[in-house]
């Protein structure tokens, strides 16, 4: 097996249970999976697990794959449901039992993880403050206009493919983009 | 489509999604209305910025990611076996699951009336329990059965006497 084999391929391979060509899209995917996530969800150790579940559940399903969709669509399709679904169940949830006590702002929405100020190399301390910027835009998007921002900036997906991935129409996938840059330019207008 | 201003054509428009009539009208819209070209603009700016700092997220260390990736997968895949694929360990270990909640549910059988029992029911238990006092007897019934034989053997001898006697005598 070889590096250049497309997604599409080793996914077929991985449909018949080829550990190599598992492993190999999990190299080829695991960042971009793992921001996507992280992105929706607002927090590392729930990016982390929703990335390894669409991991989990590409292996046990890829089969199923067809190739009619790219592999991405189809992986991102299985990602980012994953995310919106438990981004629903925390925030049902947090509804309930809602969070309460010393430093909880009322109006911060549940699921989001600031990094704390710690002390540092200036380097570091720069990329704390700017992916805490970023975060803190996302934080005022819903998860599907986060998860359609976050497909088209890092994925580079088109309308007709977000609204695949987020089984909605191409008119819907294009106001949840539309409003969630909208607010994303707001926020990072007002923090800068 | 979207009324007066085409907003949610914008970034399609930035992105060429949009076939040929589209783009012209959005285009022509564009040149006339302030508003939209600054969203455009703005919109265009904002997604820059996230893709730059996209890359500044902290990532986790991945051969841990990884290794933790396969220790979950597998742990899937051993819960999404069927039972008949299961090694003999697991097997054995059902089995005596299942004769472990056998023996608890008989036990709790026995412990369950907690209302004293019908007159009829007491006769009926006190003569199982005659039964299982004579339980011993009952279990060795085979031997019983051969027990005409054991009664006989010194006859048997009798007729046929060992072979040491006939040299002795
Ligand atoms: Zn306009």
């Amino acid at each position: 097996m070889t590096t250049d084999q497309t997604d599409e391929e080793l996914c077929r391979r991985v449909g018949e249970k080829d550990m190599r060509a598992f492993d190999l899209l999990v190299d080829r995917h695991q960042a971009r999976a793992v921001r996507m996530a992280t992105s929706i969800l607002g927090n590392e150790a729930d990016g982390r697990d929703a990335s390894q579940e669409a991991f989990i559940r590409l292996f046990q399903s890829a089969h199923r794959f067809d190739g009619r969709s790219r592999f991405s669509t189809w992986f991102y399709r299985i990602l980012v449901n994953l995310c919106i679904d438990q981004q629903r169940r925390n925030r049902w949830w947090n509804k309930v039992v809602p969070l309460a006590g010393p430093g909880t702002d009322n109006d911060d929405e549940p699921g989001i993880d600031l990094p704390a100020d710690e002390p540092g190399p200036e380097a570091e301390v720069i990329r704390n403050q700017s992916a805490r910027r970023l975060r803190q835009a996302l934080k005022d998007l819903s998860p599907s206009q986060r998860a359609a921002v976050m497909l088209q900036v890092q994925e580079d997906l088109s309308s007709r493919e977000i609204a695949e991935i987020l089984k909605c129409s191409e008119n819907t996938a294009r106001v949840h983009l539309h409003r969630g840059i909208t607010r994303l330019v707001k926020t990072l207008k007002e923090d800068s | 489509m979207f009324g007066r201003h085409p907003q949610y054509e914008l970034i399609p428009y930035l992105r060429g999604e949009l076939d040929h009539a589209a783009r012209e009208r959005v285009a022509n819209h564009l040149h006339e209305c302030a508003a939209c070209a600054a969203q455009l603009d703005a919109a265009a700016r904002a997604l820059q910025l996230l893709a730059r700092q996209l890359q500044d997220l902290p990532t986790p260390e991945w051969t841990a990611y990884r290794r933790e990736l396969r220790v979950k997968l597998a742990e899937r895949q051993a819960q999404s076996r069927p039972w008949w694929r299961l090694g003999a360990v697991w097997g054995s270990l059902a089995t005596a699951g299942i004769a472990a909640a056998l023996l608890v549910a008989l036990n709790l059988n026995h412990r369950a009336p907690l209302e004293t029992p019908p007159v009829e029911q007491l006769a009926l238990a006190d003569a199982n329990v005659d039964l299982l006092r004579n339980y011993p007897v009952v279990e060795r019934m085979d031997m019983l059965e051969n027990y005409d034989v054991i009664e006989h053997l010194d006859e048997l001898q009798g007729a046929a006497p060992p072979a040491a006697q006939v040299h002795q005598s």
